[in-house]
């Protein structure tokens, strides 16, 4: 079985952000991570996944990464 | 007799009148069929075109990411698929979303994970952090629903290591950093991962350990299970492999695990002396007695003996009603009669009882 792995390049980020306004939002520090709540920025987003009607995004710190992952094996996102 | 010597005359002539065209035309289509029979070598080959074009053009640094991780990936998938079967996940695809055509509301309702990917730059990092979520995601996906915690969390540690561990060290570094330092603070996670170590030396987690595990996933899937029993069993799988892991040469220990789901013997099969006195009968009556308790048989023994191996199975399989599952040539690190490490090339020779069905997709 081959599986896929949605991924978004940096030179295609804003795009994305803008469409799932999500972009603004970021820039005035207003998004959080869902794991640490550490404010997300540009610079430190991971990842972005929709669950229970929002939108939620992930940092890339150590951390934040293994209660995604964790949250990957138990909830099947 | 010199006199003769000196009237015999040897001349060789070698005619080489390979055209240029030949020569590459022979390149080309060997290439061709070792691309063809390795995709993720060729997804390394993009990569590394891409490495040097980016340079050139900054559209080029989407195909270095995408494929430089993709192949890495894929090389590890097919190294692990080739001592595994019914394996969930046996190739991976990054696929760039269409940023287009995404909206919120869209998002919302029917989205998937994304996953950010810097720059080629930072590379490095993009394989540490793509790495983790695959393997959260695909490996041994089915079994990881039913074991506990510790238990997935030190298998995804040891995977994701082991995929690592051939790339720059700086990867393996920031992954050992990021990821692995506080989490060996565990002491379950760290004992497990200690277990899965000594286990891959003698060369038998994937054969042996993830298959079960596999197999575990496949029969639980779909079915009344006591969590509890399944976290129990798993250890003690663990725990008999750990054992066999470390038993010395000619050591006697138990070989057959007989649990709720996994019921498997591992047999050593190759023993010089018994060959040579007994032949194969001495060895299929032994399959002929515990084939009827187990349902996989793995049978070890040195590379040398792999004919020998594979006539003893040929030639009881249709009676103890087992098949062919998969075969593999590794090096493994065993102990001595003294304990001490030695390296030897051995075989594998995984078969499996008829009898058994499963779920589990082609």
């Amino acid at each position: 079985m081959k599986a896929k792995l949605n991924a978004v390049h940096d030179n295609d980020l804003i795009t994305l952000l803008k469409s799932l306004n999500l972009l603004e939002k970021i820039k005035k520090g207003k998004v959080k991570c869902k794991f640490t709540k550490e404010v997300i920025t540009l610079d430190n987003l991971h990842s972005i996944f929709p669950e229970e009607g929002t939108i939620k995004v992930v940092c890339d710190t150590p951390d934040a990464i293994k209660f995604l992952s964790e949250y990957i094996n138990e909830k099947n996102v | 007799m010199k006199k003769m010597f000196n009237k015999v005359d040897f001349n060789f002539y070698f005619d080489f009148n390979f055209s240029l065209w030949t020569i590459s035309t022979l390149t080309f289509v060997s290439l061709f069929i070792y691309y063809l029979l390795n995709p993720e070598k060729f997804e390394k080959l993009i990569a590394l075109i891409s490495k040097f074009l980016k340079y050139i053009s900054i559209k080029f640094d989407k195909t270095y990411v995408k494929y430089d991780l993709q192949g890495k990936i894929n090389d590890y998938l097919r190294k692990v698929s080739n001592r595994t079967k019914h394996l969930d996940i046996k190739k991976i695809n990054v696929e760039w979303i269409s940023v287009s055509e995404q909206n919120e509301k869209q998002f919302v309702q029917n989205g998937e994970l994304i996953l950010r990917l810097k720059k080629g730059d930072h590379q490095n990092e993009n394989i540490v952090k793509a790495s983790m979520a695959f393997i959260s995601y695909a490996f041994l996906k089915k079994a990881k629903s039913y074991i506990a915690k510790y238990q997935r969390e030190s298998m995804d540690l040891f995977a994701c290591y082991d995929l690592l561990k051939e790339e720059k060290s700086e990867i393996l570094d920031q992954f050992v950093q990021d990821f692995m330092k506080d989490k060996m603070d565990n002491k379950k996670i760290s004992d497990f991962f200690e277990k899965y170590s000594d286990i891959d030396d003698v060369g038998i987690f994937y054969p042996v350990l993830v298959q079960e595990l596999t197999f575990l996933g496949e029969k639980v899937f779909a079915k009344k299970r006591e969590a509890q029993n399944i976290h129990k069993e798993v250890t003690e799988l663990v725990n008999f492999l750990y054992s066999y892991a470390n038993r010395k040469l000619r050591e006697d220990i138990v070989n057959d695990f007989s649990g709720t789901y996994c019921k498997f013997g591992i047999r050593i099969i190759g023993r010089s002396i018994v060959i040579n006195r007994n032949g194969e009968r001495v060895y299929k009556n032994h399959l002929k007695e515990i084939a009827p308790r187990n349902e996989t048989l793995y049978l070890i023994g040195g590379h040398e003996h792999k004919e020998f191996i594979n006539k003893v199975f040929i030639n009881c399989k249709d009676e103890i009603g087992y098949s062919k599952l998969m075969d593999d040539t590794f090096l493994a690190t065993i102990k001595n009669k003294e304990g001490e490490d030695i390296t030897v090339m051995s075989y594998i020779l995984t078969v499996r009882n008829n009898s058994i069905k499963v779920y589990h997709k082609k």
